[in-house]
């Protein structure tokens, strides 16, 4: 199976996975470790500061020197605030620029607003960050961001957080015609057949942290997903047959003794 | 002197250091960030930089989201 490399470096995993919306940070940890996610999105947010105890930190379970971090800037809805998050989230991982820019347009649909997304992602190129970026489905839209130097394009399958699936069929098929960057699917996924659906589609990875998170059973989630994602990337490789409108039957018609 | 820390006020010592801060609210982590009115504080600078009347800190680090 041919690798993802995302900013110079290869992953086994095409599987990438948030961290968001777990019963706590040990389910967190083991879910990811199932999911076999090698890269794993976190949030940037305030400390809650209390004069006595300590609170367990997120990345105290995931080690980064086991998983890339990604940070996103999920919650900015401008480019300046997505543009400090992200300076804030390097600081906070001793240097590193690996950033998953997501500027919102509105609450109710977490659509990105598109046009700070391009102002945002053509700020922090100028000054090295590696972008991989959340956008709507629209292939234009992608095709500038890659223009613009982002590494990844992350297109929307359905609305953040929704499991509505994959709504968007052909448009995200015209995204993964046109790119020359890797096509990660961020947001829609609901269960294991969306995900192979996506990998059917071409694309070169799915993001996904609901779907896992908030499941039933959040760990058996997190194994489907990992073997959703390695089958639809394999029914891809392997090319599916033609869709046809009748019936062709699969044994000879020679020999049948059935006069 | 009063702060902001993290949108809430708090009284700390004069000049307080952002390394003396950290260890005043019991804060040790390997992966976090400072901001001093909206400028990062390099954690070289922690032990230098010093606080000063109505600076609106921000300590920040990673939690989960997707």
């Amino acid at each position: 199976m041919s690798k993802l490399i995302i900013d110079g470096k290869s992953y086994n995993s095409r599987l990438l996975v948030g961290t968001g919306k777990y019963k706590d940070l040990s389910e967190t940890k083991e879910a990811i470790a199932v999911s076999g996610a090698e890269i794993v999105t976190v949030a940037i947010r305030r400390m809650n500061i209390g004069q006595d105890k300590k609170s367990p930190n997120l990345l105290e379970y995931i080690d980064p020197n086991d998983y890339t971090i990604l940070p996103n800037t999920a919650g900015c809805y401008n480019a300046k605030d997505a543009i400090r998050t992200c300076h804030i989230a390097a600081e906070i991982l001793n240097g590193e620029k690996l950033v998953k820019l997501e500027v919102l347009g509105d609450e109710k649909t977490l659509y990105p607003n598109v046009t700070e997304t391009l102002k945002a992602a053509e700020e922090l190129i100028k000054d090295d960050f590696k972008i991989m970026v959340y956008t709507t489905d629209d292939h234009l839209v992608a095709k500038e961001l890659e223009n613009i130097g982002c590494i990844s394009v992350m297109p929307l399958a359905s609305p953040i957080g929704s499991g509505l699936g994959i709504q968007n069929e052909y448009n995200i098929l015209t995204i993964v015609e046109n790119a020359n960057v890797p096509v990660i699917v961020d947001a829609g996924v609901g269960t294991a057949s969306d995900a192979s659906k996506v990998m059917e589609l071409g694309c070169d990875g799915v993001l996904m942290n609901t779907a896992i998170a908030c499941a039933k059973n959040p760990l058996l989630m997190a194994e489907a997903m990992k073997k959703a994602v390695e089958s639809g990337y394999d029914a891809f490789r392997a090319g599916r047959i033609p869709k046809k409108m009748h019936a062709l039957a699969s044994s000879p018609k020679d020999g049948n003794i059935c006069d | 002197m009063n702060i902001i820390l993290n949108n809430d006020e708090q009284v700390v010592l004069e000049s307080i250091s952002i390394s003396e801060l950290l260890e005043k609210f019991k804060i040790d982590l390997e992966y976090m960030a400072v901001e001093v009115n909206q400028t990062i504080v390099p954690k070289s600078k922690y032990e230098s930089f010093r606080l000063k009347e109505n600076d609106k800190v921000e300590i920040i680090s990673a939690v989960g989201g997707g």
